[in-house]
């Protein structure tokens, strides 16, 4: 959510210089209450309609600066991110995980079949991203529905570090890793 | 009003996807053939637009689509395992929820977008193992059948066992992760220096060099396989659940040091590993097959998942297990769980008969794009290419053929684009199998890749079982089944031969002609064998006819339609650039002939250039 496309078209670069110049105009202003001055408000405007203006007018001058924006904020998401999923892990997995988890590991009593019955999932279920009845929805309301109908309560703590992380998003990857068969 | 169900597989490996009218399949199509990225897992837009338009639909007319496992218990088997290593595995879980969020998390929104607004119907999600298992039996030819996938993992399943009677399948028992056989065949895959997800099917061709010298090691130290085929794996051994490589320190110390390097030099030791795994492999499967036959009491057996390509170990449940007949999924991974999904929607949901097809019902596999006459002379036309319009076939076939026993290399392009791995007759280079040069020339002047790996024979279905050791009228239209050439096809070695089968130089070794049909002997005497038919094959049938009425060999040499790391050309366009940039000497492209020498050369295109294009896969 803070990156933005790589190659934006015009429009994009309008709205950017905009939404640029607002922010200048407003870290102007909040500068001035922090430093207790009175809000140079002229000057906050004047800064806001000179990168907004030509921002508009010649959408691509606003180029170099888009990039620069993007380049910082992708780093910005980047360390955060990692830093989100380490509290993440560290906190709530390291937690619950002394619960114990339903994978199966530990070596079985010689002669044991590792042949588990199962049965066909009846198609109610097909309207549903899990295995109940009814139809589920994506996103964190998805998350919570599935937590709450699969039993895993604790996955309710997640939802808060899902809806930061898709505000950092995901950054694309050019397809699955050689060394390793993907889980996900 | 026809009933049209889209089944879509993607975000892991293979996206496809498949379209049924009232229960019958219309087309089937994997990403990658359109994007020209091997294994694309990214969602199938041109495979999907591919399929609408081969049924004259749009979006607005589906009825249903279905994407073929479930998210959700997906994230659930992801956050058990990362329960299961806490705290240690975050390198993995980095990775793994980031991917997750960006793909998953919307995904009802996402599939509902790419197909845009005009599509109304019902979007459904079904079980991985159970759209295999659809994918399996529905298309067969059996009324009833006991059902067996082999995986690496769907949603918390690693294989699954069942029956299917009529237009139901029931799923009785299935084994669970981490335990699986196609983790731990990966597992090898990676050990021994090959991409996991793409270089199993090298791992198994290089097998028959080695000697299975690691296969009491591996079930007393790593699995522990049951008489009924389940195994339990050491996980201490594997590093997949929460690392980023397939094994651990203390596998590499159990087998004498780290991993191979991709692309260095193979040893003694790779080729003894791939043997011994695969000789676990087939046990595992030996053992399933039996097991599921015992619960079931069918003679007939259906398979699904990315375990059922490996045509050594179905050869072997074929000849030494207890089923009469099997029948495998052509697109037997994930790109056939499109298609399953689909057809489980049509008779589970809707509860519409199925009536079996006595030859079944996946037409020969040859469910992608068809290119007309005109599409492809227009083409030709626009790139300046020489060629010759033969509108009779009976004179096309008679010079193909020719230049077939003239040892040419020809690249055959005709009829529709294959659904699942391998080229069977339509996209597909061939060549004369008698030819001591043809492995030689097309493994290292046109695939560009090692030389170790045999080519498949393609043989007349009527004198299979005069050359190789199989039933009469067994059938193997699918290229799944590995069988030996009988004795009297086989030449003996000489002692300078015996000395070269020792070289530690594989491309010698592969040289050493093993029967009078040296281009498809693998060392072991094996070879995958596809057979071909007058009903399924048509114009590829009467070729290899023509072929055998000029020679008296009833036998071709077939292999995919493409380069290493390229997917199998699907265009007129990517034939011709695959033409152009190696050694194949005639292109023929439905009716229209092309030969290399005739070609301008301002047109060829440098191999190296060529050859860049594609990640080694």
């Amino acid at each position: 959510m803070i990156t933005l496309p790589a190659r934006p078209d015009r429009n994009w670069l309008r709205s950017f210089s905009v939404a640029f110049a607002l922010g200048a105009g407003l870290v102007i202003v909040a500068l001035a209450q922090l430093l207790d001055t009175r809000p140079p408000l002229r000057l906050a405007v004047a800064v806001t309609l000179v990168i907004a203006v030509p921002g508009l007018l010649r959408p691509l001058l606003m180029y170099r600066i888009y990039r620069g924006w993007n380049r910082l904020a992708r780093g910005y998401a980047r360390i955060a991110r990692h830093l989100l999923l380490r509290v993440c892990y560290y906190t709530v997995f390291a937690l619950v995980a002394r619960a114990g988890s339903a994978l199966r590991v530990e070596r079985p009593a010689p002669g044991t079949s590792l042949w588990t019955p199962r049965s066909t999932l009846p198609p109610t279920t097909y309207a549903s991203q899990d295995a109940s009845p009814t139809a589920s929805k994506d996103g964190l309301a998805g998350v919570l529905l599935w937590s709450i109908r699969s039993g895993q309560l604790w996955a309710i703590f997640l939802v808060p570090f899902l809806a930061l992380l898709r505000m950092l998003e995901a950054e694309a990857k050019g397809g699955p890793p050689a060394d390793i068969y993907t889980l996900y | 009003m026809a009933t049209y169900i889209l089944g879509i597989s993607a975000y892991f490996h293979d996206s496809a996807a498949a379209l049924i009218r009232d229960g019958h399949i219309v087309a089937a199509a994997q990403e990658e053939r359109f994007t020209r990225r091997k294994h694309d897992e990214r969602f199938p837009q041109h495979a999907v637009a591919y399929c609408l338009a081969e049924a004259g639909i749009t979006a607005r007319d589906l009825d249903a689509v279905v994407f073929y496992e479930k998210p959700y218990v997906k994230l659930d088997r992801l956050l058990e395992t990362y329960l299961a290593y806490a705290p240690d595995g975050f390198a993995s879980f980095e990775r793994a929820i980031p991917a997750w969020l960006g793909e998953k998390f919307y995904l009802p929104r996402r599939i509902r977008a790419a197909l845009g607004e005009e599509f109304r119907g019902q979007l459904f999600f079904t079980d991985h193992h159970e759209s295999h298992a659809a994918s399996a039996f529905f298309p067969s030819p059996y009324e009833d059948a006991a059902i067996l996938t082999l995986d690496a993992v769907g949603e918390w399943s690693t294989s699954s066992i069942g029956y299917g009677r009529g237009n139901r399948l029931t799923l009785t028992h299935e084994m669970r992760f981490p335990h699986s056989l196609g983790m731990l065949y990966s597992a090898f895959t990676y050990y021994a220096g090959f991409k996991v997800n793409s270089g199993e099917y090298k791992l198994m061709g290089l097998a028959p060099y080695g000697r299975p010298v690691y296969r009491d090691l591996i079930l007393e130290k790593i699995v522990r396989l049951q008489d009924d085929g389940s195994l339990w794996l050491d996980m201490s051994y594997f590093n997949y659940c929460q690392g980023l490589t397939m094994t651990s320190e203390a596998f590499h110390r159990l087998f004498g040091g780290p991993p191979r390097n991709p692309e260095s030099r193979i040893t003694d030791r790779e080729m003894n590993i791939a043997a011994s795994i695969q000789a676990v492999c087939e046990e595992v499967v030996l053992a399933a097959g039996r097991y599921v036959h015992r619960q079931t009491g069918s003679t007939r057996l259906v398979m699904a998942g990315g375990v059922a390509l490996n045509c050594v170990a179905n050869g072997r449940l074929l000849r030494e297990g207890p089923f009469e007949d099997i029948w495998i999924q052509p697109a037997a991974g994930d790109a056939g769980g499109a298609l399953g999904a689909a057809l489980l929607v049509w008779h589970h949901l809707m509860g519409r008969p199925r009536q079996p097809d006595p030859l079944d019902s996946q037409q020969g596999s040859l469910l992608g794009p068809r290119f007309s006459n005109e599409d492809i002379g227009l083409f030709l036309d626009s790139v300046g290419a020489v060629y010759e319009y033969v509108p009779a076939e009976d004179r096309l076939l008679d010079q193909v053929a020719a230049l077939l026993e003239q040892e040419k290399v020809v690249g055959w392009f005709q009829g529709r684009m294959e659904y699942g791995p391998r080229a069977l007759g339509c996209r597909s280079i061939i060549g004369d199998a008698r030819s001591p040069r043809m492995q030689r020339v097309m493994n290292l002047k046109i695939k560009f890749r090692e030389s170790f790996r045999p080519f498949a024979p393609c043989v007349l279905r009527e004198f299979a079982d005069v050359i190789f050791d199989i039933c009469p009228g067994t059938d193997s239209p699918y290229m799944l089944f590995v069988a030996p050439v009988l004795e009297e096809w086989r030449v003996p070695l000489s002692p300078e031969d015996i000395q070269r089968m020792r070289d530690p130089d594989l491309t010698v070794r592969v040289s050493v002609p093993r029967s009078k049909l040296p281009a498809i002997t693998h060392v072991d005497y094996s070879a995958r064998i596809q057979t071909v038919d007058r009903e399924r094959h048509g114009r590829f049938y009467r070729l290899m006819r023509r072929f055998y009425e000029r020679t008296g060999c009833p036998v071709i040499v077939n292999t995919s339609f493409n380069i290493r790391g390229e997917p199998i050309v699907c265009t007129p366009e990517d034939a011709y650039r695959c033409f152009m940039g190696t050694d194949i000497d005639c292109l023929v492209l439905e009716n229209y002939l092309l030969l290399k020498n005739a070609q301008p050369p301002a047109l060829r295109i440098d191999a190296e250039a060529y050859r860049a294009q594609f990640a080694l896969d």
